[in-house]
């Protein structure tokens, strides 16, 4: 089982093997490349006090930059599509199933090495790249302090395991159920994608409550330094999921004057009494915490699409239990009553096993409203 | 000898619709029955679920003395489906390496032999492989399990008649070397008759005539005569089929006492004309069967 999955499932893993050293060998030189800059660096002491110089020195990799957010961002829809999604699919849309799922191995075996095998280098995938990307990544996100931030939160660390066995889950599930291999791959983008800016925009914040703070507006004082800001800092790390000007009795406000002040105001901050800044954020130190949810989040419901793939492949009706609900529409209910016309003769002593009604035929109209296709759908592709 | 294949009030609903409805049939052991019937009389959906794909709606079904179920394993059933689904992209080599690696039964030497005897390339990719090729491919995985029973879902429908041939010649040798027991299912009575020894008659779900392919043979007649006397008639008589004009009518009719009335021409019948009058019943065709035997 384990050959057959492996010899069915080689051509993809090669192409996503390939994919992922593309990626994985500009990132590694620039990667190093940055380290050993940034150690130099340090070293000799040129670039302290200036903008942090990882940014300055791998703003010349914005194409690595671009490869490696884009390929994590893709991958978990690129391992639903390719690896699960045709997973059953392409067995239904060959017939071929009526092939695999009739040999001495039962389909639940079958069906357990396959997501096995294939669930697992779905995963693999994307943690491989989750793990080059955060390190590569690393220098900018301790200089920026970043990563909780919508826009590389779910390119970081573990979250995109559970992306990827989501993905999976709903590739196989979408497999299932469609019979199809592109109607599958389809749903299997749009699930994930619908499913990924759902929990970004409305589900995220959400995981603990956020906290607030409220700080007066003052100028920026600094020279150089243009622009208002809130007195107080946040801690460093921290995500701001909303911030609001208010005035004095806490209304927000959207004021021309703070859209663009003017410069003795924006220096001095004489214009801003009254106003504060309210923020609602997650701290940093709720990183991990939110990490490990938001791959819990995903990774439950791609297994609890998984074990619902097994329900439903086990055949979901007991044999036995009757489901009849409309005996007259299809059913031929002039040949029930079917008189016995009477047992065969049996010269041959070895006959015992003559169907007892081997001439049931009954007088009566025809039945002219059940022509059914000999091809039971759900037995074929 | 026992049932490989036991079917009682057997039924399979697909939504509203049922594809088989009160089924009741067994199938001997160590025979080559052929499941005739037209199309949408259930024959699919009765092997399908004979090797467990489909779980029936109702009624109970026995294959080898177990209920196939689509959690089990199919260990000593061999299943040809429908239109021979082999896999495209595999070669005819890995096709037995499926096989061998999904069965502890598996006999390699026999496979390899047959593909060899096919005049197959084992490196050949299988969608590459014509039509009766893929069917023959399909029948070796299916063998080489060395099962007690083999199910052919319809095997030769889409092939041409050439491969047909080739196909049930196959099949037959299997057969002769092998204690298989075998269920081959076809609309085409020409294809069974070269192979079957049982026949059984599939109609709207219902098993119009069963039995012994040269038994059936010799107890059905088709007679000529003057214009008869329905109620005349010997009374051991079943008349399958009656046609008459104003001045004769001719009947198949079923008995197992020999045709002594002088007045009649008895003529042998063919199995497909046999199988088709059997069919046409209750079509309105025919006089409705059983009133001849005037019981």
């Amino acid at each position: 089982m384990i050959w057959l999955t492996w010899r069915q499932f080689r051509t993809q893993a090669t192409v996503v093997a390939a994919v992922l050293l593309v990626m994985a060998v500009p990132a590694v030189i620039t990667g190093t490349q940055t380290r050993h800059w940034v150690a130099a660096c340090a070293a000799s002491g040129a670039c302290l006090g200036g903008p942090p110089a990882a940014l300055t020195f791998m703003s010349q990799f914005g194409w690595v930059k671009v490869l490696l957010g884009g390929g994590l961002l893709a991958m978990p829809a690129i391992t639903g599509m390719f690896f699960a999604a045709p997973l059953v699919a392409r067995e239904y849309d060959a017939g071929t199933f009526r092939l695999v799922w009739t040999q001495s191995v039962s389909r639940l075996r079958w069906l357990t090495v396959k997501v096995a095998v294939v669930g697992a280098a779905s995963v693999l995938t994307s943690g491989l790249l989750s793990w080059l990307t955060t390190w590569w990544f690393g220098p900018a996100d301790a200089a920026n302090q970043d990563k909780f931030v919508d826009s590389t939160f779910g390119m970081r660390d573990v979250a995109p395991l559970g992306y990827a066995l989501f993905a999976f889950g709903v590739g196989l599930a979408a497999g299932l159920l469609l019979r199809r291999v592109l109607p599958a791959m389809a749903t299997t983008l749009g699930v994930y994608v619908a499913a990924r800016m759902v929990v970004q925009m409305l589900v995220r914040a959400h995981y603990a409550a956020p906290l607030t703070k409220t700080a007066p507006l003052v100028g920026a004082g600094a020279a150089g330094d243009t622009g208002i800001k809130a007195a107080t800092a946040l801690p460093p790390g921290s995500w701001v999921v909303n911030q609001q000007i208010v005035d004095a009795s806490g209304q927000p406000i959207n004021h021309p004057l703070l859209m663009g002040p003017d410069a003795t105001c924006a220096a001095t901050g004489s214009c801003l009494a009254g106003y504060q800044q309210h923020l609602v954020y997650q701290p940093g130190s709720r990183y991990w915490p939110f990490q490990w949810t938001e791959a819990g989040l995903f990774a439950a419901v791609g297994l609890l699409l998984v074990g619902f793939c097994y329900w439903w492949i086990a055949g979901r009706r007991v044999p036995g239990r009757s489901a009849r609900r409309h005996p007259v529409a299809t059913r031929p209910a002039a040949l029930a009553p079917a008189p016995a016309v009477g047992a065969l003769p049996t010269p041959r002593t070895d006959q015992a096993a003559t169907p007892r009604r081997a001439l049931a035929v009954a007088p009566g109209p025809h039945d002219d409203s059940a022509p059914e296709p000999d091809e039971p759908d759900a037995a074929h592709g | 000898m026992t049932a490989v294949l036991e079917a009682t009030g057997l039924g399979k609903r697909y939504g509203r619709r049922w594809a088989l409805t009160d089924c009741d049939l067994s199938i001997p052991a160590g025979r080559v029955v052929g499941l005739v019937g037209p199309n949408g009389a259930g024959k699919s959906t009765l092997l399908t679920m004979a090797v467990g794909l489909l779980a029936p709606t109702e009624g109970r079904l026995g294959v080898l003395g177990r209920t196939p179920s689509p959690t089990s394993a199919l260990t000593d059933v061999g299943f040809v489906a429908q239109g021979t689904p082999v896999y495209a992209g595999l070669s005819v080599a890995d096709h037995l390496r499926l096989g061998a690696h999904l069965n502890p039964t598996w006999d390699q030497a026999f496979a390899e032999q047959r593909i060899a005897s096919l005049g197959l390339d084992p490196d050949q990719r299988a969608g590459k492989l014509s039509g009766g090729q893929q069917a023959q491919l399909a029948l070796t995985v299916a063998v080489a399990k060395r099962p007690r029973l083999l199910v052919l879902d319809e095997p030769v429908a889409s092939l041409d008649p050439l491969a047909r041939r080739e196909f049930l010649q196959g099949l037959m040798e299997v057969v002769a070397d092998q204690e298989v027991s075998v269920v081959l299912s076809s609309h085409l009575v020409t294809d069974l008759e070269r192979v079957c020894d049982y026949l059984v008659v599939l109609v709207d779900s219902r098993v119009r005539l069963a039995g012994d392919v040269e038994q059936l043979l010799s107890e059905h007649h088709l007679l000529t005569g003057p214009l008869h006397d329905a109620h005349r008639l010997p009374s051991d008589w079943q008349v399958v089929q009656e046609s008459s004009t104003p001045r004769q009518s001719t009947l198949l009719v079923r008995t197992d006492q020999p045709i002594l009335d002088p007045s009649w021409t008895v003529e042998a019948v063919g199995l497909e004309d046999l199988v088709l009058a059997y069919m046409r019943i209750g079509v309105g065709a025919g006089r409705p069967l059983g009133t001849g035997a005037g019981r």
